[in-house]
């Protein structure tokens, strides 16, 4: 039965599985561009479900032809194509953040900027 | 035969993801993900979204790959992190329970290629006989991205404006002060 679960949904599963690679290295990465990764991996995993989701047996890509005997579902790549760009939008703006971070603390770990935050924090009240 | 190929193709993801979380260097880390940004254009050619593969390659695998390599002139590549122990019993018993949840999730989903589900039963056969005489164009995915989804596509480049408005007002260096 777990056989049958596996093979009749490798797809998911897998995707499942890289989705919990990116959310891993999101939550436990103390270095901000690796939580970036992390991030890019994520929406990578979203974006193979849905693709995963449209494919269905015997289907040929979404371009009329001669000779088919059915089509794939074309309205989650059109849905992906946006999920890409807007990744990549986040992408962007994500790392120009981490460039002003490090202009400010000199760092880009977490531990080091909660030090550097709580030494500033002594040395205003004294 | 594809099976094999996906399953294949799958398995270098998973390994690809994992190297790019595990290297310390973050050079390393920003070629592998380059190298799984391409795995993946691949794999979206197996699973015939072409018009999703090749803007995979262009804009995952080409432009982040760039964005991220720009970022270490100013930038140092080094991963100093060490997460505490307490961070990663956090970390791991959260990623086990979501996966339990998602897990459960999939099994009531019918198998993967299934043509019957109602997700490609409807609304998706309405498109796929009207498209041509509608549009006069060969490529669904094209004529749905540009015309019957014109305003997705319009917010979308609204979203590109903006991210490129917000990279240049961080970035600039303050004359107006």
């Amino acid at each position: 039965m777990i056989i049958d679960f596996i093979i009749g949904k490798y797809n998911y599963l897998a995707a499942i599985i890289l989705m919990l690679i990116g959310l891993y290295s999101v939550i436990i990465n103390g270095n901000l561009i690796k939580k970036v990764i992390g991030l890019n991996i994520l929406s990578t995993a979203i974006i193979l479900f849905y693709i995963s989701v449209s494919k269905v047996k015997d289907g040929s890509a979404p371009i009329y032809a001669r000779d088919v005997i059915r089509y794939d579902n074309p309205l989650p790549h059109v849905l992906m194509l946006t999920a890409i760009v807007v990744g990549v939008s986040i992408t962007a703006v994500a790392l120009a953040i981490i460039i002003k971070i490090r202009e400010y603390y000199g760092t880009i770990e977490e531990d080091e900027m909660a030090e550097i935050d709580i030494n500033e924090e002594i040395v205003d009240k004294k | 035969m594809t099976i094999v190929i996906d399953v294949m193709f799958l398995t270098f993801l998973i390994i690809a993801a994992f190297l790019s979380i595990y290297f310390k260097n973050l050079l390393n880390s920003t070629i592998i993900l380059g190298a799984y940004s391409l795995f993946v254009a691949v794999l979206w050619t197996t699973l015939n979204a072409i018009d999703v593969a090749f803007t995979e390659a262009a804009v995952g695998a080409g432009i982040s790959t760039v964005l991220f390599l720009s970022l270490f002139s100013k930038v140092e590549w080094e991963d100093r992190s060490t997460p505490s122990k307490d961070r990663k019993i956090i970390a791991t018993s959260i990623v086990l329970i979501v996966g339990y949840l998602l897990i459960l999730g999939i099994t009531d989903m019918p198998n993967f290629g299934d043509h019957s589900w109602v997700t490609n039963t409807y609304l998706v056969p309405d498109y796929l006989a009207r498209t041509l005489e509608e549009t006069g164009s060969p490529n669904i995915v094209t004529a749905i991205l540009g015309s019957y989804r014109g305003y997705d596509t319009n917010g979308e480049t609204t979203v590109i404006f903006i991210a490129g408005l917000c990279v240049y007002l961080i970035l600039r260096k303050g004359e107006d002060k």
